[in-house]
């Protein structure tokens, strides 16, 4: 005879979660102390230069003089020098012997409520022209010197820094400083492709540097 | 059939029939009316992973407050190793995390206002190297003379000039420095 099904069901407990929840409760804030939610990057600077920037002529040929490039910045907005060229003659008309003044410039300024209010700011879109000027005249040089007046804030630098490393994509327009802005958040560079090296057939892309060797200038 | 027994074979079939109705309406009923946890811990454990991912992947924590709110920046370069590191904040100069000098409104607290050096923060950083140059030798290692600054945004060009000054003099020849990513410079100006 055929043996009855046993109606009796083994009754199978949930896992007891709570003391996990409390142990992963405990933690949270303790990561969250520890923990960043700022984003934070690095700008590589070279080893600065030690005394004010050389006049001297050098005693090297004309066609391979470094163009000693400087931007001092001051109050009034950036000053570009440079101990291998006249200035004056590259930028017809502008500047003297002492370098090409760069005025500030009054630009519109939107807040995070997004009022626009103008403002008289450094003018960082003519900067940036003069340099692509510079940059496809003394294609070798690399290095750009930052300077600026004793009593001038450091995230100054920090934006001029961002504006001269990289050159900017063809389609980028350059009317207002919130333009530039906007190109230079979504990285809109110009890209350059490099080979890899031998047996390495993958090509790697990269920004094409405008003056992408900054250091400081100590001045006594 | 006898009428007592037809009778209580029906009291039966009644008892049978409640208690079958009295157990399926159990069975309709919510379980207990108790708190499902699974769902919150779900979260709570996607918050956790998130949470330990970004703590594990960051070789150098900063964290801004009123003296120290670092510059912001377009930069895509991250912070890849553990340097020594020099803070420049509003009131003071670290050494990694440890106070070395005060800062009184954008000027160290003892120096000469006319030399470039700072002498407390070149003894220390003249430490810090030796230290680092024997750990190196010890590990069959080159030493690495690379040195990370966080400075404070508001921070003056002058006190910057003296910090990098001394720290080059210190034997640093590499220096990187700390932004907030993503800055738009409209938002700055």
């Amino acid at each position: 005879m055929a043996r009855k099904k046993s109606k009796f069901v083994e009754q199978v407990e949930d896992i007891n979660l709570i003391p996990i929840m409390n142990l992963v409760l405990c933690l949270i804030p303790l990561v969250l102390f520890k923990t960043q939610l700022v984003k934070i990057g690095m700008i590589n600077v070279s080893a600065p230069k030690v005394g004010p920037a050389s006049t001297k002529p050098q005693e090297e040929d004309k066609d391979k003089k470094p163009l000693g490039l400087t931007v001092a910045l001051s109050k009034d907005g950036f000053l570009l020098k440079a101990t291998g060229a006249d200035l004056s003659t590259v930028f017809e008309g502008q500047g003297d012997a002492s370098g090409v003044k760069i005025p500030m410039k009054a630009d519109d300024y939107s807040n995070k409520d997004g009022d626009v209010k103008k403002v008289t700011t450094y003018n960082y879109i003519e900067l940036y022209k003069k340099l692509l000027t510079l940059r496809e005249m003394y294609e070798d040089d690399k290095l750009l010197t930052l300077t600026a007046e004793p009593e001038l804030e450091f995230k100054f630098l920090i934006r001029t820094m961002d504006i001269v490393r990289y050159q900017f994509a063809d389609d980028v327009k350059m009317n207002t400083i919130a333009e530039l802005s906007e190109a230079a958040n979504n990285s809109k560079y110009k890209r350059v492709e490099e080979e890899g090296e031998e047996g390495d057939a993958q090509a790697t892309s990269t920004y094409k540097p405008l003056w992408d060797q900054v250091t400081f200038a100590i001045v006594q | 059939m006898d009428p007592r027994k037809q009778q209580s074979i029906d009291a039966w079939l009644k008892q049978q029939a409640k208690a079958k109705s009295r157990q399926r309406r159990k069975k309709e009923l919510p379980d207990d009316g108790g708190v499902t946890i699974n769902s919150l811990m779900d979260a709570v454990t996607i918050i956790l992973i998130f949470l330990l991912m970004n703590f594990s992947t960051d070789p150098m924590k900063v964290t801004p407050h009123e003296k120290l709110q670092l510059p912001l920046s377009t930069t895509m370069l991250n912070a890849k190793e553990k340097t020594t590191t020099l803070t420049v904040a509003a009131d003071g100069i670290l050494v990694d995390d440890k106070p070395i000098v005060t800062i009184k409104n954008n000027q160290v607290d003892t120096s000469d206002a006319t030399s470039l050096t700072i002498p407390q923060l070149k003894d220390h950083l003249d430490q810090v190297v030796k230290q680092r140059k024997e750990l190196a030798t010890a590990l069959k290692q080159n030493f690495k003379d690379i040195i990370t600054i966080i400075v404070h945004g508001e921070t003056h060009y002058r006190l910057i000039n003296k910090v990098i000054y001394t720290a080059g003099q210190a034997s640093f020849t590499k220096f990187k420095f700390a932004v907030v990513k993503g800055g738009q410079l409209k938002q700055s100006i």
